[in-house]
C-alpha cells in the first residue's frame, strides 16, 4: 500500500502499464482475508470492519518490507512484489 | 533490541488488558469474547501476524554478523554475498539428448503430409517416469526435417519450463527489475533472454562488461531468489526508452531433479505441437522411437547457504580465470561437484574435480555401494566443464588448464565401539555406515581428513558409549608389501652354506617407520591436491590380509566395526 501511496496513481498506472508479473501478494487486498475463517466475512457489520481493518494490518507488512530490501538496490524499498 | 522488545511486549499487553476491560464490563464475556468467538478470532489473527513482523525484524537484526555459526537467514545470507560482489548460482538444468527414429510401421505417405515436420525451439516435452517439463534447445527457431524411412534425429533438450514477464521502462538510467518464482521453483543459472521492443539485448555479467550505447543489460541472482535485470546508463550500455516493454524470459528448473540416468525408451510426451509438411499437428510419439541419446544430466541445485558462507571468502569479483583458486571457485559453484582442488605446475593450472556422487547414486545405494566410476569424469563431463569455464570467466592469455578426475587413494576404517547393552548391534553398525557415508558423501576438505571430524559425526550416536576409529592406507601398505617382498628375496637368493652373513645390505631406502597417506602421529587422512580418498576395499595389505569391496558379510571390509564389549544401559544417563 505504501509503494501505492507514494505515487500519483496515473503515475504510477503508466510505470507499470505493460507489466505481466502478477506472482504477489497485494497485503491490502489479501492478508486478512488469507488468515480468517471466511464465515467471519458472512456478517455484514463484520465484513465492513475487517475491510477497514485490512488496510491497517498491511501497514505492518509494507514496513517490514523495507527491512527485507534493506541491502537490496535493484527495487523501491516499499516494493513488495518480488518479495517471497 | 530494547525497543524491540518492549513494542513485542506492550501488543500483547494491549489485548490482554482488552480482555480483562471486557470480562469486567460483560459478564458473558468468557462466552462472547472468548479465542473461539469472532473477536477474539480476529485478535489472536492480528496479534500473530503482528508477532510475526517483529520476529523478522529481530531475526533480521541479530543475524546481520555473518561470523556467527547461528546466522542461517536465507535471505541475509544471500543479500550480504551480493553486496559482496558473489552471484549465488541457481539451481542448473541438466541436459542431454534424445534421438528419434522413425518406427518401422509408420507410413510416411499416410502420416506424415508432404513427408516433412517441423519442430520449434522450446517445445516443451513430458518425462513420463519423473513427471517434469523439458523443452526443446535446437538453437534455431524452427527446423524442419525431410523424413525418409529409418529416418533418425537428435533433438537437444533442457530440463525445464520458458516463462516470460513484462515490465515496462520508466526510462531512467540504471533502471531495475527483479523477477521471482514462488516456492521451490528456481530460475535457471544460465537460460535467460532479455528482449526490449522486440530486440534482442545480450546479457553481461557486470555494468562495465557493456560498451556505450550497447543493447545489453546485466542479469543478476536476485536478492529474493529469481533473477535481477539491471540495465545501463549509456556510457555503458543503452537505456530503454521511457514506455518500452522489457520481456523476460527465463527457464523455470527443478535442478538435480530433472537428471536422468536410466534409458527408458518411448518415456515422452510431446505437450507442444510438431507440425507436419501441410501444416497439420501431428503426435510425434505414435510415429517415432524416442530413445535417450546421452544422458540427461549436470542438472544442480541451486547455491545452498551453508556453501555460500563458505564460499564468499575466495569470491573472485573480476570475472578472470587466473590463479588456481579462481578456477576452483568457477567450477564449485557449478554445484555438482563434490570436491574441486586446483593446482599451478610449470605453469599449467590442474583442476582436479570430482562429481558430487549424490547426484549419480540411486537412492538405495549408499557410499560404499556406489559405482567406483562415479568417483571420476567421464569425457563427455570434461568437455563440459570446459566450455563452463570458457563461457563462465575470461582466461588469462598464455594461461594453460587441464581438466582431470582425482587419483583414487584408498583406505579402509577399522571402528572401535562400546555400545550400551540395550542396544542391537545390526542397528548400531547401521547407522555407524549411515553417518560414514553422509560425511565423505558431502567431503570438503582438502588435504587432510581428520579423525576428529568422523568421532564427532558418530558420537551424536546415541547408542554408542565410546568409539575410536583407524585408517588403514592402501599405498602404505603397498610400499611395505613391496619393501618387505623385496628383502625376503633378497634373503632367499643368499646360500647360507657359501655366505655366513645373510643380513640384508642397506641398499634400498626402505624405512619401516615410513607412513604414506596418513598422519604417522594422529592417523588422520593426508592427500595431496589431485587425490581423493575413498573408503573401499578390494585389495590386499602387507599380512596379505584381503579387504572385500563389498560392505556386508563378515569378511574384512572397507569398513570393519570391532565391539569391544558393552556398557550396561543404565550408564546412559551418566554422562
Amino acid at each position: 500500500m505504501l509503494y501505492e501511496r507514494k505515487q500519483l496513481p496515473e503515475l504510477l498506472y503508466m510505470k507499470h502499464r505493460s507489466d505481466t508479473d502478477d506472482d504477489f501478494v497485494k497485503y491490502d487486498d489479501k492478508i486478512l482475508d488469507n488468515s480468517l475463517t471466511p464465515y467471519i466475512f458472512k456478517n455484514d457489520m463484520m465484513f465492513g470492519f475487517l475491510k477497514r481493518l485490512q488496510p491497517l494490518v498491511s501497514i505492518l507488512f509494507d514496513h517490514m518490507n523495507s527491512i527485507k530490501n534493506w541491502k537490496n538496490y535493484i527495487v523501491d524499498s516499499y516494493n513488495y512484489k518480488h518479495i517471497k | 533490541m530494547a525497543i524491540i522488545n518492549f513494542s513485542s511486549i506492550t501488543f500483547s499487553g494491549i489485548k490482554s488488558e482488552i480482555e480483562a476491560f471486557l470480562k469486567e464490563e460483560y459478564n458473558k464475556s468468557g462466552i462472547l469474547f472468548s479465542p473461539a468467538s469472532p473477536y477474539g478470532h480476529i485478535l489472536s489473527v492480528i496479534e500473530n501476524l503482528h508477532q510475526m513482523s517483529i520476529l523478522y525484524l529481530k531475526n533480521a537484526i541479530n543475524q546481520f554478523d555473518l561470523s556467527d555459526p547461528n546466522s542461517n537467514n536465507p535471505r541475509i545470507i544471500r543479500n550480504a554475498a551480493l553486496v559482496a560482489g558473489h552471484n549465488p548460482g541457481r539451481a542448473i538444468s541438466a541436459t542431454g539428448t534424445l534421438k528419434l527414429t522413425l518406427k518401422a510401421d509408420s507410413n510416411i505417405d499416410s502420416d506424415i503430409s508432404g513427408g516433412r515436420l517441423t519442430i520449434s525451439n522450446k517445445t516443451l516435452l513430458k518425462n513420463n517416469t519423473n513427471a517434469l517439463s523439458y523443452s526443446l534447445n535446437i538453437g534455431t527457431d524452427t527446423v524442419t526435417h525431410k523424413i525418409t524411412p529409418n529416418y533418425t534425429f537428435y533433438l537437444p533438450i533442457i530440463q525445464g519450463t520458458w516463462k516470460q514477464k513484462k515490465f515496462t521502462s520508466n526510462g531512467n538510467q540504471l533502471q531495475s527489475y527483479s523477477v521471482t518464482e514462488i516456492g521451490s521453483k528456481d530460475v535457471e543459472n544460465f537460460n535467460v533472454e532479455v528482449i526490449v521492443n522486440g530486440d534482442i539485448w545480450s546479457t553481461k555479467k557486470h555494468i562495465w562488461e557493456m560498451l556505450p550505447d550497447e543493447k545489453a543489460c546485466v542479469v543478476r541472482t536476485g536478492f529474493n531468489g529469481g533473477v535481477d535485470i539491471v540495465f545501463g546508463n549509456e556510457g555503458y550500455g543503452l537505456i530503454p526508452t521511457i514506455s518500452s516493454i522489457i520481456e523476460i524470459n527465463y527457464l523455470i528448473t527443478y535442478g538435480s531433479t530433472g537428471n536422468i540416468f536410466r534409458r527408458t525408451s518411448n518415456d515422452w510426451k510431446f505437450i507442444d505441437d510438431v507440425i507436419d509438411g501441410s501444416g497439420e499437428t501431428i503426435n510425434i510419439t505414435d510415429l517415432f522411437n524416442v530413445d535417450i541419446y546421452t544422458d540427461i544430466n549436470f542438472g544442480a541445485d541451486g547455491e545452498t547457504i551453508a556453501f555460500t558462507k563458505n564460499i564468499l571468502p575466495i569470491a573472485s569479483n573480476n570475472f578472470v580465470l587466473g590463479l588456481p583458486q579462481q578456477y576452483a571457485y568457477e567450477i564449485k559453484k557449478l554445484g555438482v561437484f563434490s570436491h574441486v582442488n586446483a593446482y599451478e605446475k610449470t605453469g599449467t593450472v590442474f583442476v582436479v574435480a570430482t562429481p558430487n556422487v549424490r547426484l549419480f547414486k540411486n537412492q538405495n545405494a549408499n557410499y560404499f555401494t556406489v559405482d567406483i566410476r562415479a568417483f571420476s569424469l567421464d569425457r563427455y563431463e570434461k568437455s563440459k566443464i570446459d566450455k563452463y569455464l570458457k563461457t563462465g570467466g575470461n582466461i588469462q592469455l598464455t594461461k594453460k588448464y587441464k581438466i582431470d578426475s582425482p587419483t583414487l587413494s584408498y583406505y579402509i576404517m577399522n571402528i572401535f565401539v562400546i555400545p550400551y547393552s540395550d542396544s542391537t548391534d545390526d542397528s548400531v553398525n547401521s547407522q555407524i555406515l549411515d553417518k560414514i557415508s553422509e560425511y565423505f558423501l558431502d567431503l570438503t576438505r582438502i588435504d587432510r581428513i581428520p579423525k576428529l571430524d568422523l568421532i564427532r559425526e558418530l558420537s551424536t550416536i546415541t547408542d554408542i558409549h565410546s568409539i575410536d576409529i583407524q585408517f588403514v592406507s592402501k599405498k602404505n601398505e603397498d610400499y611395505h608389501k613391496e619393501n618387505m617382498t623385496k628383502i625376503l628375496n633378497t634373503q632367499e637368493s643368499y646360500d647360507s652354506r657359501l655366505k655366513t652373513d645373510v643380513s640384508v645390505r642397506r641398499t634400498s631406502n626402505y624405512n619401516q617407520n615410513t607412513v604414506i597417506g596418513l598422519d604417522p602421529i594422529l592417523g588422520d587422512i593426508l592427500f595431496e591436491p589431485e587425490e581423493l580418498p575413498i573408503i573401499r576395499g578390494g585389495w590386499y595389505d602387507r599380512n596379505n590380509i584381503y579387504y572385500s569391496s563389498d560392505i556386508d558379510g563378515n569378511q574384512m571390509k572397507s569398513v570393519n566395526i570391532i565391539k569391544k564389549g558393552v556398557v550396561d544401559s543404565k550408564n546412559r544417563n551418566n554422562t
